[in-house]
């Protein structure tokens, strides 16, 4: 039996993304490359609670680490400030969090992931007027701590696997976790358009009434809200 | 890629008109608008009233790709914001004049 993150409910919720934001919860919840299980579920949760309380604090000023948290101090305010202000991260920022960071920039590029995929999933649903699907219960497990080469890149902050500067910098952006790059575009497959086509200004998802204008000026507009340059 | 997707219909867009929900001649154009207003405001009753408005124009699918479409960039304003992804300069100057009305320069995450 196919199980639904969103069931059948009044709109027609294609099966393929569905399924995309069913198989992203599992990938939460199992050890990643540099974070265990309970440490990303944790994540994400603070993530989620950043999003649901966005006047609660300062992007830069987020509530303290909850006593008992599996996160280290760096990981819950990075997970705040990725929530509630993306659009005030400094260059400063990322070198600070990444020097309290166990892992490093590797192990932040995987947050980053998880907070992406994250805001996704928190607000599909409630944009359909439907509940937020639940985070999944940690599985045990340890980081495989297996990273790729990388190498700087200029068109972002973080490493990546080389050659750098060869994509547009959002691909390769997380390509220093191979496990969270797969995720996060497959996230993007089923939401928007897969990656391989989207040099085509034609495009439209087949059965879908809206063409590749339409999700432009979704695009446009979200990106102007979170005043995001980029 | 707003403008290239229009172009590509032969139906060209004023870019800025466009993002602003003025676009007339865009079909759906100002109910995808005011649904990302109204969902990213917070406000229930305001995304349900965009909701329908955006489902009688254009139906239920409409609606859950457009909302599709707004979670991806939830996500993708993430990937950029939280990597410093920069934009590249050829890009840059072919906005010029659309990141003056926008205001896209006094951005925080203008880098």
């Amino acid at each position: 039996m196919t199980r639904t993150v969103y069931g059948v409910a009044h709109w027609p919720v294609r099966a393929e993304l569905d399924a995309a934001h069913h198989r992203w919860l599992d990938h939460v919840a199992v050890a990643g490359t540099w974070w265990t299980a309970a440490q990303r579920v944790a994540f994400v949760a603070a993530l989620w609670d950043a999003l649901d309380h966005p006047a609660a604090f300062a992007p830069w000023d987020g509530p303290p680490t909850p006593a008992g948290s599996p996160l280290p101090e760096a990981a819950f305010a990075m997970a705040h400030r990725l929530g509630r202000g993306a659009g005030t991260t400094t260059r400063a920022w990322y070198e600070r969090t990444v020097a309290e960071l166990p892992g490093g920039a590797p192990a932040f590029v995987e947050l980053a992931a998880l907070a992406a995929g994250g805001c996704a999933v928190a607000t599909f649903g409630p944009a359909l007027g439907l509940p937020r699907p639940a985070l999944r219960s940690a599985r045990p497990g340890e980081p495989s701590r297996v990273a790729p080469e990388l190498v700087d890149a200029t068109m972002n902050w973080v490493p990546v696997t080389p050659p750098a500067d060869q994509r547009p910098p959002v691909v390769q952006a997380f390509s220093a976790v191979p496990a969270e790059y797969d995720e996060v575009w497959a996230l993007a497959a089923a939401q928007y358009m897969p990656l391989e086509d989207m040099v085509r200004p034609d495009w439209q998802r087949p059965g879908s009434p809206l063409q590749r204008r339409h999700l432009e000026l979704v695009a446009a507009r979200l990106s102007l809200v979170r005043e995001c340059f980029y | 890629m707003l403008r290239a997707s229009s172009d590509a219909l032969g139906e060209p867009v004023e870019l800025t008109d466009a993002v602003h929900g003025a676009a007339t001649a865009m079909p759906f154009g100002v109910e995808l608008v005011g649904f990302v207003d109204a969902v990213t405001a917070g406000d229930a009753a305001a995304a349900a009233a965009a909701r329908a408005a955006l489902g009688a124009v254009a139906g239920p699918a409409a609606v859950v790709d457009a909302a599709a479409v707004l979670a991806n960039f939830e996500m993708m304003t993430r990937v950029a914001d939280a990597t410093g992804a920069v934009q590249f300069a050829q890009r840059l100057e072919a906005l010029a004049s659309e990141r003056v009305a926008l205001g896209l320069d006094a951005f925080g995450s203008a880098r």
